[in-house]
């Protein structure tokens, strides 16, 4: 299962897009994650991808 | 009065377009103060418009009918606030697509309603224009994010309104405040000149006291709009005169899971309500709706990334002005992969495509609007099934099911727990606006949950009388 993201990595994701958040704002963005990752995997299990050629 | 009453009075000269506004912008100068309801009232140019109606020979169906639109939808000339201070200072120039049907309808905007923030969230509890409290018991939420429009049709400041709803936010105020909103078809009413949340869940739709007063306006605003690439060309019905045809034989599923999982007192309002439709001739049959349990993560994995969209220049250059909880519901959206969206938007398809199937055995679907009543402000968590749960989580099962495949829900009142307000949500196949307000016009032919008015007195200790 994926770990939620350091504080460090959502910054450097974040500043890529030329937003600048704040200490808090990622630790309240990491406490979204932390519910929201294990889900979207299992939704990611549950619609696999379609390959091309099926 | 209801709109349709107060509609049929003004046609008939019982009472002047003028008067109508006058009496509502009293009721406003004496109770709003202890709702908070209104952002911006246009006293004045609500009358000029009243006065300029009175000279006209066209008379629309709406003539002279004070309205009050949630602050997310472009009125020329008077702030849009989206309740932000991002926009606290937004003049638009155009009128929305909805405001210019309105107007051609007849209705009159006495004003901009309060809501949650960027409408991005369930609780209007605006940091930056403080709360809309709930008529019911100012001590609780109106629900959300068009509280604004709950706590005005509750508390009689005015006729009709127009709110918007993404996931829930014309059906959970509606509910929370006791009165009757319908969230119409995905596409059914432009969004043009409104201010997006998530552009492929967004509708715009009444909020009002029944079902006629529903019927009425979504026949006023529904239409294909070529300039907006969200609205589908679909024919816009004579709701209104649709709504007597009762519903002897009207298959309705009762989605069964989410009455059990319910407030016990909640489910008992909502059980009895349903007997209430049976003896009016539906017959209820159990449902079990396919990924039901997956639809509040399917559409968050699509919405955030959406309304990240909807805001990234804001982000980029304003991200301090939003209050707390809507920056990091929105900076959530910026930190998803790309696949995430996709995965939502390939069981979005899915969850249509089983839902579409179900409607070919129902005709319509019936649950709980919301699993408990409306919260004190400042309360994140609520009792579900005896856990304590986010109130924001509690509310998705009810909601994000019929987003997802873009339905009409109308919410109508069907009960009341402790004094607050029990809503029960009627959900039908996309398009299926006329047979969803049938079957909510023949529930308040049977009952009378959505003509109780809340107890609410004005400052002076009498009361303003409602038009």
């Amino acid at each position: 299962m994926a770990a939620t993201p350091s504080p460090a990595e959502l910054r450097r994701i974040a500043e890529g897009q030329g937003v600048s958040p704040t200490d808090q704002d990622l630790e309240a963005v990491r406490a979204f994650l932390a519910i929201l990752l294990p889900a979207f995997e299992e939704l990611e299990r549950l619609v696999p991808p379609t390959a091309p050629d099926e | 009065m209801s709109l349709a009453r107060l509609a049929g009075a003004l046609r008939t000269g019982e009472l002047s377009p003028r008067e109508a506004v006058e009496r509502y912008l009293r009721r406003i100068e004496a109770i709003d103060g202890q709702l908070n309801a209104y952002i911006t009232v246009r006293a004045d140019e609500a009358l000029a418009e009243a006065d300029s109606l009175e000279r006209t020979h066209e008379r629309g169906p709406l003539w002279g009918v004070p309205v009050a639109l949630k602050d997310v939808i472009d009125v020329a000339g008077t702030p849009t606030t989206a309740a932000s201070r991002i926009l606290a200072d937004y003049v638009p120039e155009r009128d929305a697509h909805v405001v210019t049907r309105l107007r051609a309808a007849g209705a009159i905007v006495v004003g901009k309603l309060n809501l949650h923030e960027f409408a991005y969230g369930a609780l209007t509890t605006s940091p930056h224009f403080g709360p809309a409290r709930n008529p019911w018991a100012p001590e609780r939420i109106c629900g959300g994010s068009s509280g604004g429009n709950g706590a005005a049709i509750a508390a009689d400041l005015v006729a009709g309104s127009v709110g918007t709803d993404t996931a829930g936010s014309i059906r959970i105020p509606s509910s929370y405040c006791g009165v009757t909103g319908l969230r119409p078809s995905t596409g059914l009413v432009s969004n043009r000149g409104v201010v997006a949340v998530a552009p492929s869940f967004d509708a715009v739709g009444p909020i009002a006291r029944t079902a006629m007063d529903c019927a009425l306006l979504l026949a006023a605003i529904a239409g294909h709009d070529p300039g907006d690439p969200t609205s589908v060309e679909a024919p816009v019905l004579p709701y209104e005169e649709l709504l007597g045809e009762g519903i002897r034989g009207l298959r309705v599923g009762v989605v069964t899971s989410l009455v059990d999982a319910a407030d016990p007192q909640v489910a008992d309002s909502v059980e009895k309500a349903l007997g209430e439709l049976r003896s009016v001739g539906a017959e209820l049959v159990p449902v079990t709706v396919p990924l039901l349990e997956h639809a509040g993560t399917i559409q968050q994995a699509m919405q955030f990334r959406e309304a990240a969209d909807v805001h990234m220049e804001w982000l980029r250059t304003r991200l301090s002005d939003y209050g707390a909880d809507v920056r990091a519901r929105l900076l959530v959206g910026i930190f998803l992969p790309p696949a995430v969206y996709e995965a939502g938007r390939r069981a979005r398809a899915s969850v249509c495509e089983k839902l579409g199937a179900m409607f070919q055995r129902v005709d319509l679907l019936a649950a709980p609007t919301m699993p408990v009543p409306p919260p004190r402000i400042g309360t994140e968590t609520v009792a579900v099934g005896g856990r304590e749960t986010l109130y924001r989580l509690a509310l998705i099962p009810y909601n994000s099911p019929w987003s997802l495949v873009g339905a009409p829900v109308v919410s109508v009142p069907c009960g009341f727990v402790e004094g607050l307000p029990v809503g029960l949500a009627l959900v039908g196949p996309r398009l299926g606006e006329a047979t969803v307000l049938r079957a909510a016009h023949a529930f308040q032919q049977a009952t009378d949950w959505h003509e109780r008015r809340p107890p609410l007195a004005t400052p002076g200790g009498g009361r303003a009388a409602p038009p």
